[in-house]
């Protein structure tokens, strides 16, 4: 019904509204009418049942009179007479007999009309009988009025002509005693009989007279004729006698008759009577329930009206009124500026129609004005996430961002980068300072002169001179423009500190010094090395030769130690250019330390340093770490000859070892990266370092000593080379009360590898494996060929790596010893890589004097199980061969 | 819109239903033709029947029984005709015939009067069938027999009125049997009569003396008496006058026993043979005139004696609890069941279901029964609406303790008008 209703159209439902309003109308007129033609319809049988009552009692004392009349005709005429007796009683009678029959045929039109009840179908019955008992009362009464005439005409009726007969008969028979008696008796009984009108005496007197007839017939005395007369009177007498009986009889019929009659019309008059009071009655009573009912219906018409009424004010009110001043009211609020406001519900009516019209107009709008604001919005987002985006560029910037007030110099935005290079501790610290503070007073008259001349292109001043917070100063290149911030003409300057870029300027000229470096000690110590190699082995071998009391002894001695401490030298050279090739093992730094604190060159240092003290902080704790144990050694000895250098009058030099986690910005300062580190401290109580020298302090060569007396010039360098050669890193401090290098080595969760002890010379005998030395230096292959074959090896030389091979594809070795550097010919790799070919899987050891990591680095890769340097002692090369033999070079790292 | 269309078709279809339903084919509407008129009947609506018998009076046993052989009849009819149940209205139709007129009328008074069953007595006949018959009824008794009422000699009788039946056998014939028996078998050659001046017993007095007569017998005495007569003795002192061997008087009660037990205080009359008619083949009657009634004959229709009779009255016992007063109440079932099939031959039913009984139609179907198998016999309804069978016994009354059914049984004659 609901969504009946709402698909209606406001016509429909205005028409639907006013058209149940119009139907209870009608129902109220309808009723009404049919309450009026109710009543009148009472009216009507009330006015009928009236006339009938009037008609029925009329004809009912109509026809009582008529009885009435009769009866007393009846009474009347033996008194009067007969004629007149009929003409007082019966004419009257005949004319209420009219009456009645006029009554009933009234009665029987009101009857017919259709406005009498059908249900007083036995009104109509006794009407029907009332009217036939009165016509057949008519009927009747003119027969006994036929009757009465023929019995008591006073002309010839039967009572007249009965009294003549009796009177002749009487006197006939007055002749004869006998006759007369029996005439008296005959006409006692029949007087008896007219009196009482009982039949017997009638019979009575016939049977008198039959007596009388015989008697007549017997008596003597009569003539013929008299006989004959009085029996013809008797005859005549009896004649009459019972036609008056007959007469009597049919009077009594119709006496009955009337009787009878008048007790069918008095019963149905009375039902007609009662039935038209009944009807007047319930008319009465209808007409009451019709008004009542009437009354009632229209009340509840009525409230029923109002009711629906209310409803339909209510339903017009929720689905048009109420839609209208929605809908206006959504307007209004779309006119304020509502763009979200709906007009509401959006039924199939026109409003609906309306509804969805202005809610589609609306949605249209609204998606306008919100595709604008969503574009604003897009825009602003896009806006802040571009101010986002440029401040996160700004305030991550490396670079230093200054905005100036050129009107007052006064610093209105300042980025992260700009405070941290300025020493302070936030932006917000510089917001407020002025342009000068953060630049030495001998630059102010320039920057005002800068601030002061306009910018349209952005100006580029390097190398500009600032000042820190701390006071201390460095170098920025500095690019400015003018930028109008805040709505203020401002100078923008772009800050880059130099400082890195001037350090790395100086690293890159200390790299390319130190190549040009290491490429002439490479060079150098190649071949001072190859020449070394004879000056060290072959007085060893020599030793191993000549007696122990031997003058020769000490001279070779002497000569053996010059050639390693030269060797030494070329060894901190090549370390210089990072062209030793040098193994790893995991080891521990204290341990280290403890072996240098006691090796010989250090004692040797603490005595040349008496009254300075040397103290050992060595955290047990402290992690592994992967190195080369015997440059670490030279490193802190390094450092400890210098650490007791830097000490004029006595002092202490400290040694310390801890673990260290770099982390955080830490890494900055450390110049490491972050992770877990262990740390070498060997600090000093001297002088300290000069700012000026600080930056050479690590460049090979660069020293304030006595070059050649006090040291060469290549210790700091070797330090240096070492650390970054391990993957660390130095941190120097030093100040005025001494100094202190921290050395980082990174750490590692390796094992430590046993040590292994100095070999004697029969542990480093072989069993007569076939080795073949590879060497362009005659010398190099004489020297290792005399070596090993004391250690009880086949040896083979082979002066070229092309002489290799061609001994190779004929024989084989268990072990190459390959130089690496030969010239001209096959280098040690190509050799290898030749040899390979024909003994896939053959073991070699890698034996060089001058650093080339990468052809070593991919001989090794190639398979070779071993290297050693030059120049090597006997133990060194027993030692290195026989491990590549037995083990596999295991406990060798890679260089 | 589519709303406003549907409502539109909805209205239309409400506008037009009336004539949509009108142009459905009707029957027409039922038209009587009748000349006499119709009487209609609604669906389920009741019949009605008048019944107009004495029920007042000494002869109110005889209306009595005639009553109750209608409640048989209509009890075997499961009270209804046609599907319609049965409506009765009765009236006392006395023994005279004022009372018959009256009691007609208010039957009459009545469009929806269908028959009428009765009279009881044929005086009351006689003018009730007058006022039935100018009403266009028909009327059919059970009890009447007076000849007067139907036919004499084969000839339309003074007071025939169309529309009358009757079961009772026509008493033409009633008194011819009595005076054939008196002078044949009794050897009476001197008899007197006595009526009530009414067409019943003044009919068969007058078929007595008719038929006496032609036998070669005298009529000594031809007396009538009023109903009402207290005093028989002037008559019964005129039939002793008349010497007269036999007193034939078809009287009704009371006046039929006034008459015995005065003929029987009557010395002079001891030898006088008394002879009366049906109308006092009455319990009551025996029972009043007890031991004073032996000797006496009745002259009554003849009732075949069979297992239909013997089961109506097996049924009248049942149902009242008492045997039979008089044999009347047979004919009086036939009546009833010979109206109801003339009545369902005449009918119409409309397809509504309304009856209508053609009043002319009633009486056709009436006189065209033929051969009805009625409990009393075979039954044909002739032109003047006798439909019982003329056969009569002479009965004598032997054991006035064995009641009526002991007098039924001692018939010493019967008589066929064929004989």
């Amino acid at each position: 019904m609901a969504q009946f209703w709402k698909k209606l159209g406001i016509t429909a439902k205005f028409a639907a509204s006013f058209g149940i309003f119009l139907v209870l109308l009608l129902m109220i007129a309808i009723t009404g009418y049919l309450a009026l033609r109710y009543v009148r319809s009472a009216e009507k049988t009330i006015q009928a049942s009236t006339e009938i009552e009037t008609a029925v009692i009329e004809m009912e004392n109509a026809m009582e009179k008529a009885r009435r009349l009769h009866g007393d005709f009846f009474l009347h005429y033996p008194l009067i007479g007969f004629t007149k007796a009929h003409d007082l009683y019966v004419r009257q009678s005949a004319e209420q007999i009219a009456r009645v029959i006029q009554n009933s045929t009234k009665l029987q039109e009101i009857y017919s009309d259709a406005g009498i009840r059908a249900s007083r179908r036995s009104s109509h019955v006794n009407l029907n009988l009332y009217i036939a008992s009165a016509k057949r009362f008519s009927d009747t009464s003119a027969e006994s009025i036929a009757l009465i005439k023929e019995l008591a005409d006073p002309m010839d009726g039967l009572e007249i002509l009965f009294q003549r007969a009796t009177t002749a008969l009487q006197d006939e028979t007055a002749v004869s005693m006998h006759l007369e008696e029996l005439g008296k008796m005959m006409t006692a009984s029949s007087k008896d009989y007219l009196l009482t009108h009982q039949r017997h005496f009638m019979q009575s007197s016939f049977n008198t007279l039959a007596v009388l007839q015989k008697a007549v017939e017997n008596e003597t005395n009569l003539q013929k004729s008299q006989r004959r007369k009085i029996l013809t009177l008797l005859s005549r007498w009896k004649e009459i006698a019972d036609k008056i009986v007959e007469v009597d009889i049919k009077k009594s019929g119709i006496i009955n008759d009337f009787s009878l009659q008048t007790e069918a019309t008095d019963a149905a008059a009375l039902i007609l009577i009662k039935q038209a009071k009944q009807d007047v009655g319930e008319a009465q009573l209808r007409i009451s329930q019709a008004h009542t009912y009437a009354v009632g219906i229209m009340a509840v018409i009525s409230l029923t009206g109002l009711i629906l009424a209310a409803i339909i004010a209510r339903v017009l009110n929720r689905s048009i009124t109420r839609n209208i001043i929605d809908l206006t009211n959504s307007a209004r609020e779309f006119q304020q500026g509502n763009l979200h406001v709906a007009a509401g519900p959006e039924g199939p009516d026109e409003l609906g129609e309306l509804a969805r019209s202005f809610n589609a107009m609306s949605i249209r709008i609204r998606g306008l004005v919100d595709n604008l604001e969503q574009k604003v919005v897009e825009r602003t987002a896009e806006l802040a996430e571009s101010e986002k985006r440029f401040r996160t560029i700004i305030e991550h910037t490396p670079q230093g961002i200054l905005i100036a007030d050129r009107e007052n110099l006064q610093f209105l935005y300042a980025n992260p980068a700009i405070a941290m290079m300025l020493g302070y501790d936030s932006p917000l610290e510089l917001i407020g300072k002025n342009v000068t503070d953060i630049h030495p007073e001998q630059n102010w008259n320039t920057i005002q002169l800068v601030f002061r001349r306009t910018a349209p292109e952005p100006r580029f001043l390097s190398d500009t001179l600032c000042l820190r917070k701390n006071g201390t100063t460095f170098y920025a290149d500095i690019v400015g423009g003018d930028l109008r911030y805040a709505d203020t003409a401002c100078r923008i300057g772009f800050f880059r500190d130099t400082t890195e870029k001037r350090n790395l300027q100086g690293q890159l000229e200390r790299a390319r010094k130190m190549e040009a470096i290491g490429l002439l000690a490479g060079g150098v110590a190649h071949d001072l090395n190859n020449i070394l190699s004879g000056i060290i082995s072959y007085p060893e071998l020599l030793l191993l030769q000549i007696p122990e009391d031997s003058a020769l002894r000490r001279p070779l001695h002497a000569i053996q130690e010059s050639g390693q401490r030269a060797a030494a030298v070329v060894s901190d050279l090549l370390t210089v250019a990072r062209g030793v090739a040098s193994t790893r093992e995991v080891a521990n730094l204290n341990t280290i330390i403890l072996e240098y604190l006691a090796s010989p060159e250090h004692m040797e240092i603490r005595a040349s340093h008496s009254r300075i003290t040397c103290r050992e902080h060595l955290d047990p704790h402290i992690a592994r770490i992967s190195c080369s144990p015997i440059h670490i050694k030279k490193c802190i000895l390094n450092l400890v000859i210098n650490a007791m250098d830097a000490i004029i009058d006595g002092g202490s030099v400290t040694i310390s070892t801890c673990n260290r986690k770099v982390a955080g910005e830490e890494f900055r300062d450390m110049d490491v990266l972050p992770g877990n580190y262990v740390v070498l401290t060997i600090a000093d109580t001297g002088h300290g370092i000069k700012e000026e020298d600080l930056n050479h302090i690590f460049e090979p060569f660069y020293t304030k000593k006595i070059m050649g007396k006090s040291g060469t010039g290549l210790g700091l360098a070797v330090v240096w080379n070492s650390m970054q050669d391990h993957g660390g890193s130095i941190n120097v401090e030093t100040g005025a009360k001494g100094t202190a290098f921290h050395l980082f080595f990174p750490a590692t969760n390796k094992q430590v590898q046993a040590q292994n002890a100095q070999a004697t010379l029969d542990q480093l005998r072989g069993n007569g494996e076939i080795l073949l030395i590879v060497d362009d230096e005659p010398q190099q292959l004489d020297i290792a060929g005399r070596i090993l074959e004391t250690l009880n090896y086949q040896v083979h030389c082979a002066g070229s790596g092309e002489a290799a091979v061609a001994y190779m594809k004929e024989g084989r070795a268990d072990l190459i010893l390959l130089d690496m550097v030969m010239d001209p010919g096959m280098n040690g790799l190509e050799t290898f890589e030749e040899i390979l070919r024909i003994h896939p899987g053959q073991k070699a050891i890698i034996v060089s004097g001058f650093a080339e990591s990468n052809n070593i680095r991919m001989v090794q890769t190639l398979g070779a199980g071993g290297f050693i340097k030059k120049p090597y002692s006997i133990e060194q090369l027993g030692m290195t061969v026989r491990n590549c033999l037995h083990e596999n070079g295991s406990g060798q790292d890679s260089p | 819109m589519i709303t406003s269309s549907r409502s539109r078709s909805l209205l239309a279809l409400l506008f037009f239903l009336p004539w949509m339903s009108a142009c459905h084919e009707q029957p027409p509407p039922f038209q009587c033709t009748d000349p006499l008129g119709c009487v209609d009947i609604k669906p389920g609506k009741p019949i009605k029947i008048g019944i107009l018998q004495a029920m007042t009076g000494e002869v109110a046993s005889l209306g009595l029984d005639q009553i109750r052989g209608i409640e048989l009849a209509v009890d075997d009819n499961q009270g209804q005709i046609l599907g319609n149940p049965l409506i009765f209205e009765t009236e006392d139709s006395g023994c005279s015939e004022e009372a018959g007129a009256n009691a007609a009328l208010k039957l009459i008074a009545d469009p929806q009067t269908v028959a009428i069953l009765g009279t009881t007595c044929s005086s009351s006949a006689r003018t009730a069938a007058a006022e039935m018959s100018k009403a266009g009824l028909t009327m059919i008794s059970g009890n009447t027999s007076a000849p007067y009422l139907t036919s004499i000699g084969g000839k339309a009788a003074p007071d025939y009125h169309p529309g009358y039946f009757r079961t009772a056998p026509n008493e033409e014939a009633s008194g011819k049997a009595a005076a054939t028996f008196a002078y044949r078998k009794l050897g009476i050659r001197r008899a007197a009569t006595i009526n009530a001046g009414d067409i019943y017993t003044k009919g068969l007095t007058d078929g007595f003396i008719q038929k006496f007569k032609s036998l070669g017998g005298e009529i000594v005495l031809s007396a009538s008496i009023n109903k009402g007569d207290e005093q028989m003795r002037p008559v019964l002192a005129a039939v002793n006058a008349s010497k007269a061997e036999l007193l034939f008087f078809p009287l009704f009660q009371p006046e039929g026993n006034k008459v015995l037990l005065q003929a029987r205080e009557d010395q002079a009359l001891a030898k006088t043979i008394l002879m009366s008619d049906g109308s006092l083949i009455q319990q009551d009657f025996l029972d009043a005139v007890r031991d004073k009634g032996r000797g006496m004959y009745f002259v009554g229709p003849s009732f075949p004696r069979n297992e239909a009779v013997d089961s109506l009255s097996r049924k009248y016992e049942k149902k009242y609890a008492m045997p039979p007063t008089t044999s009347y109440f047979l004919s009086a079932y036939d009546s009833v069941n010979i109206l109801f099939r003339a009545m369902e031959k005449a009918a119409v039913r409309e397809k509504n279901g309304t009856l209508h009984i053609g009043r002319q139609a009633l009486r056709t179907a009436m006189h065209a029964t033929t051969g009805f198998a009625g409990i009393t016999g075979d039954l044909s309804c002739d032109a003047f609406g006798d439909c019982g069978r003329p056969a009569f016994n002479i009965l004598r009354l032997d054991d006035p303790a064995a009641g009526v059914q002991g007098l039924l049984n001692n018939s010493v004659f019967s008589y066929s008008p064929d004989m």
